[in-house]
């Protein structure tokens, strides 16, 4: 998967703006940052995951479906509440 | 030992062998012993080679404390893109010895790094280092090490997760 990305910044940036920016874009960002690659990796194998997906027909994102209380941050609330809002959007008829 | 000018070239060639040794291996904490206390490590961008830290996007522009953080960072096994860990391999060749300042030497060299790992072609890095050593009572050091790569642009290598 190719993955282009930018860093944008401010025309009238000062000197120590501009360092500082750039400094902090790094220890997340590109392809030397902290994370990046990881999530580029990430990305990869979700996708080769996928590959089965006449095999498998669903994706399991139950972490956390039992729970009332609060949930960890390995649980998968957030990703149920996408889908379900997106699924809302996607069949929703047009008023 | 702390005259550079008594250093010879097979002495740095031996250091820089023995650094590239350590890195192919994953010793990255032996690795770090190389290094001196205000050490930086960069890699300008591929269209940048000569840009200045603070003025462009570097792909990694790290002071001693991020090194370190790297580090510690590529030995958890929740670095997805080096855990399974890539096998490496570096050649390090044209060492040159460029100048010497009481106990400062600067130093060229030229890479070539292989990294292998499951389900990827090979890929490959070349390009050039800027090193900047010292000559302490217990050898040499690292104070700054810049990796230039030649590619034109990082489609092939698709990243520089390991220590270039």
């Amino acid at each position: 998967m190719k993955v282009t990305a930018w860093a944008l910044g401010p025309k009238e940036e000062s000197k120590s703006a501009r360092a500082r920016r750039l400094d902090s874009f790094l220890t997340f960002y590109g392809p030397g940052g902290f994370a990046t690659p990881d999530v580029v990796e990430a990305l990869e194998s979700v996708q080769q995951g996928l590959q089965t997906w006449r095999e498998i027909e669903w994706s399991e994102m139950t972490r956390g479906i039992d729970k009332d209380g609060e949930q960890l941050n390995t649980d998968e609330l957030h990703l149920r509440t996408f889908w379900r809002q997106w699924n809302k959007l996607m069949t929703t008829e047009a008023a | 030992m702390s005259n550079a000018k008594d250093i010879t070239r097979a002495e740095v060639e031996d250091f820089l062998y023995h650094e590239a040794a350590l890195l192919d291996r994953w010793k990255l904490d032996e690795w770090l012993e190389l290094l001196t206390e205000d050490a930086e490590y960069e890699v300008p961008s591929t269209d940048a080679p000569l840009a200045k830290q603070g003025e462009a996007l570097f792909l990694i522009a790290d002071d001693i404390n991020r090194i370190r953080a790297r580090v510690k960072r590529l030995q958890d096994p929740e670095a997805h893109a080096e855990s399974p860990r890539s096998r490496t391999r570096r050649m390090i060749a044209n060492v040159r010895i460029t100048r010497q300042e009481g106990d400062v030497l600067h130093v060229a060299a030229n890479f070539s790094v292989y990294r292998f790992r499951y389900g990827y072609d090979v890929r490959h890095f070349v390009g050039h280092y800027h090193h900047t050593l010292v000559a302490g009572a217990d050898g040499l050091k690292i104070r700054k090490r810049r990796a230039i790569m030649d590619n034109t642009e990082l489609g092939a290598q698709g990243a520089v997760s390991f220590i270039l």
